[in-house]
């Protein structure tokens, strides 16, 4: 047909009856757009923020909120397109008045989807450029907010048209308004609820898989409309076009398939259950199979027994392969009395299942025990977050830990380790008896591996105390960790504003020292970082020692209130261990001690609460000699030594004079003590 | 039209089978089935609506089906007609003046006017005799030469009956026009068509001129004088049906009323009269012959 023609007769169509579906769009997109810019302004303008927080804020606004609801609406606006354009094919009436017309199956088609298309395209168009008005009125107005509004107006029309896409081959494909309804839904969130589905599983039965970012939003991807914001945010954030490209490809992938459906489809599927009926059984197989397993693991959750676990697996399963079958031998069917038809069916499917779940329960793809080949490993990265709090802070005590700085850590909090170092081999044993045991009262600990292909794996492994301290370890002789212990000292001494000290015996009080004092504690304190052996820091440390830090920053972007300046302020603190003589001998000659003479002790009591905290057995100890016996058995409940046996049941009270001032000091006590 | 050995299946279901047909210009077709005999399935194909599984149907010697050149030659008028919601006659006459080339506006409101139908009013409102008179008026409206119609007459009183075959008519003298008209009342066709094609279980029992039918089937009514008559009679007339009613009998036999009437003579009957039969009682005849129960076929 001729281009024009088909055009003319198009522009002829009446749309008097569909007017409400422009509109409703139009209204939907004009609140959470335009008119969330204008209360958004408000908002801004009450709190007094600055112009170039405001300017900021806006550009926010275009690439986070308004982004993602105006995505929720294109998607809706593509689901309801998408029905009302073709539900008439579930209609032999309406099917026989179309399908009688002069008009191939093409021109329908195109006609249809470009009548709604339009639908959409006019109101959000308008829409867009009432916000970016909006934004010009409050003098926000340039080339970037221009390019923001194209873009989001270009997001919605991506979200929308996949949406409507997917929406036009669930009518297509299915014969009644019931499944159709039910079709464009299982369409949107197949690909959701499969990730759940293998997620829930892979947490069940890989001890060693971790995902850290359970939340629903990250399973959103493989949805019309996650996909689109997953697009968008890898091309805002990172400028990386290849997910867009892709959501591109499968969008075209999606209209030609719903396009050759509507072709090849018989006008007299209208009222059967499914159009094309061999697709239907793949399809019956795509949801019964995933619905089988989604309601075992549903039900094996009702209990934590690892006895009767099994049982309510098997449980499961069965309910969930017989319920999945009535479900949907009774909506193809559109008959109940249909439900237990296609026994074979039935078997092939529970079959499915079941392998499904060896797969899975005897970890046939060995993901459990998995560890990368030395020669194809990059590097790999330890979480020292996920460390237990004993096994952290010892860490930190070895590495001087300091606030505000992870620039020794090639990302976030893992430390970086070469596929030809000691850790390689630490973590391999440990990474082979993965599955083998009991998990319960374990640590865990978080591994990314880098391969040399760039892919990256996680794993997380439950380590027990051996492997703790292996890992320790290990950690402490890696070059790269003892090599970087202070950075920036140069510059941050010239922002040096105040130092003080915790001492742990007297926890709540801080010592500052004077400006005089102050630079020569930092050059102190350099010193014996600079000095400190490995040995230094496997100590116990004595205190802690921090600095504040002063400057000004040459440009301010990151202002948000008028009020706010260009002065910044952070603090680095860094434990002081036995092994730091220059630190400590300036602390002697302020006449601070971070240790105890045991002159000064006249009596220590030890407390046993194994039996019960509130009246602990006592021993007294006033002897001298037995009290210089008991002080190497004493820590400081100031700070952690993850070399320690610490208990709580075990604690040491001690009662002491020193510059005629009596007090008493709480003490962590060795449980070998008497 | 050509119809050529169309097959159709729903399911188990064998709707059309091998079924074979021609339609003429400058004619009308009646398509006679009871109910399932396929008739609205064959119209299906015939509109282009459903796709044969086998056998091809022909307009110009082009397949009707997704042919949107050959499709504006036909109009087709179901059974439950759909219109736009909240529409009028005149929305509907716009819409279907962007899909057929030859619609003609002042021919519809012309019609509209004859009928005593308002253009404006909203056909939601119509009966259902209203609406198919509509329908009746926008496929005459078209200009297409094939307006298929199943089951239209059925919803109209006797009087709008008669002006729709007067326009049916009137259109056939003004132009190429031949309507198909499906039903299952004999009765109605058989003053309008002038072809008529019988549909049982899916296949053509028949399909004949019906002028054609009727000059080449007769019935006899006869008293003869002795049983050795009565087979002579029998003998040189190949009855379709042969009944007695006390000493009367009544033939069916195919030929000429000539023919029939020489034959007849020359047992020397008592009495004897030859009378036309009625459509009815040709398909009753005919069917008998094909052996095929009647019993819920004609009422």
């Amino acid at each position: 047909m001729k281009l024009k023609t088909f055009f003319f007769k198009n522009r002829k169509e009446k749309i008097r009856g569909q007017l409400w579906i422009p509109s409703l769009i139009g209204f939907s997109l004009f609140m959470l757009q335009t008119v969330m810019v204008m209360i958004s302004f408000e908002n801004w303008n009450q709190r007094q923020y600055r112009l170039t927080r405001i300017h900021q804020l806006c550009e926010e606004l275009w690439r986070g909120d308004m982004m993602r609801l105006s995505g929720f609406v294109a998607a809706a606006a593509g689901i309801l397109c998408g029905l009302y354009a073709f539900l008439y094919l579930h209609s032999s009436r309406k099917v026989d008045f179309y399908h009688s017309l002069p008009a191939r199956r093409e021109e329908l088609f195109l006609k249809r989807v470009v009548i709604h298309l339009k639908h959409y395209l006019i109101p959000s168009a308008a829409v867009t450029f009432l916000s970016i008005c909006a934004c010009a009125l409050q003098g926000e107005f340039s080339l970037k907010i221009l390019g923001y509004g194209v873009g989001i107006w270009m997001f919605q029309l991506a979200i929308f048209l996949m949406s409507y896409g997917v929406t036009v081959l669930a009518v297509v494909l299915t014969g009644t308004p019931l499944l159709a309804a039910l079709g464009t839904m299982v369409f949107h969130v197949y690909g959701l609820a499969l990730s759940g589905l293998i997620l829930g599983y892979m947490l069940e039965f890989f001890d060693t898989f971790y995902n850290q970012r359970y939340y629903i939003g990250s399973l959103m991807w493989p949805t019309p409309l996650g996909g689109g914001l997953y697009c968008a945010e890898q091309a805002l954030a990172r400028g990386n076009v290849k997910p867009v490209l892709l959501y591109i490809l499968v969008m075209f992938l999606i209209w030609c398939a719903a396009f050759s459906f509507y072709k090849r489809r018989p006008s007299e599927a209208a009222g059967r259950s499914m159009a094309f009926p061999k697709l239907g059984i793949l399809i019956k197989y795509m949801l019964q199979v995933p619905m089988t397993l989604g309601i075992g693991l549903v039900i094996q959750s009702f209990t934590d027994s690892s006895e009767k676990k099994a049982v309510w697996w098997i449980f499961g399963l069965t309910v969930g392969a017989i319920f999945g079958h009535v479900v949907m031998e009774t909506l193809y069917s559109m008959n109940f009395r249909s439900a237990i038809k296609n026994k074979r069916h039935f078997a092939c499917i529970c079959m499915l299942a079941a392998v499904f779940m060896i797969v899975f329960r005897f970890d046939l793809t060995g993901y459990n025990t998995w560890y990368p080949k030395s020669k194809k490993l990059d590097k790999l990265f330890i979480n020292l977050q996920t460390l237990s709090y004993e096994d952290a802070e010892s860490l930190s005590q070895v590495a001087s830990r300091y606030q505000g700085s992870a620039r020794w850590w090639e990302t976030g909090n893992y430390m970086p380790f070469s596929a030809e170092s000691p850790m390689y081999d630490v973590l391999e044993a440990i990474a082979q008896k993965q599955g083998t045991e009991n998990t319960e009262d374990k640590d865990v600990l978080l591994v990314n591996y880098r391969l040399t292909s760039g892919k990256e794996k996680k794993r997380k492994y439950f380590i027990d105390e051996q492997d703790a301290v292996n890992i320790m370890n290990t950690i402490c002789m890696n070059p790269e960790y003892l090599a970087y212990k202070w950075p920036d000292y140069e510059e941050k001494k010239e922002c040096l504003e105040n130092v003080w000290l915790d001492i742990p015996y007297e926890p709540y009080k801080e010592t500052s020292l004077g400006d005089d004092k102050k630079l020569e504690f930092y050059e102190a304190l350099r010193k014996d970082v600079e000095q400190a052996e490995i040995s230094d820091y496997m100590e116990c440390p004595l205190g802690s020692i921090h600095f504040d830090y002063e400057y000004e920053l040459e440009t301010e972007p990151e202002f948000i209130y008028e009020t706010d300046t260009r002065e910044i302020s952070f603090t680095d603190s860094f434990y002081i261990f036995p092994g730091f003589e220059n630190t400590l001998a300036l602390m002697r000659e302020e006449g601070m001690s971070l240790e105890f003479d045991a002159e000064d002790i006249k009596e220590i009591r030890l407390l046993d609460m194994t039996e019960s905290r509130e009246n602990p057995e006592e021993t007294v100890y006033k002897d001298k000699g037995e009290i210089e016996e008991l002080l190497p058995g004493l820590w400081s409940q100031g700070v952690w030594c993850a070399w320690l046996p610490y208990n709580e049941d075990y604690m040491a009270v001690l009662k002491l004079e020193q510059k005629g001032e009596d007090r008493e000091v709480s003490m962590w006590a060795s449980p070998e003590l008497p | 039209m050509e119809v050529k050995n169309v097959s159709k299946k729903f399911g188990e279901i064998q709707a059309v089978h091998e079924a074979s047909l021609t339609i003429g210009s400058h004619s009308v077709f009646g398509l006679v089935g009871s109910n399932g005999a396929g008739k609205s399935t064959l119209l299906r194909m015939m509109a282009g609506i459903l796709l044969p599984d086998d056998g091809e149907i022909l307009v110009d010697e082009e397949n009707v089906y997704e042919n949107r050149r050959i499709k504006e030659q036909i109009f087709y008028i179901p059974d439950d007609a759909w219109f736009f919601p909240n529409a009028n006659a005149l929305d509907m006459a716009r819409y279907y003046k962007t899909m057929y080339p030859s619609f003609d506006r002042s021919r519809f409101s012309k019609l509209m006017k004859q009928f005593c139908l308002d253009e404006k009013r909203k056909i939601d409102t119509f009966s259902k005799g209203m609406k198919k008179q509509l329908l009746v008026i926008l496929g005459i409206s078209a200009g297409t030469k094939y307006l298929l119609c199943d089951e239209t007459f059925d919803g109209l009183d006797p009087v709008m009956r008669q002006a729709v075959k007067s326009v049916l008519a009137s259109e056939i003298m003004n132009r190429e026009f031949s309507p198909v008209l499906a039903s299952h009342n004999l009765r109605e066709l058989e003053d309008i068509c002038d072809h008529v094609g019988l549909l049982h279980e899916g296949g053509i029992l028949l399909s004949k001129d019906l002028e054609d039918m009727k000059f080449h089937i007769h019935k006899i009514q006869c008293v003869l004088k002795d049983k050795k008559r009565e087979q002579q009679l029998l003998k040189g007339l190949s009855p379709l049906s042969v009944k007695h009613q006390g000493s009367l009998l009544m033939i069916t036999a195919r030929g000429t009323r000539k023919e029939i009437l020489t034959v007849t003579e020359s047992a020397d009957p008592l009495f004897c009269e030859i009378l036309p039969l009625s459509l009815e009682e040709i398909f009753i005849s005919e069917t008998e012959v094909a052996g095929y129960e009647i019993k819920n076929f004609l009422f």
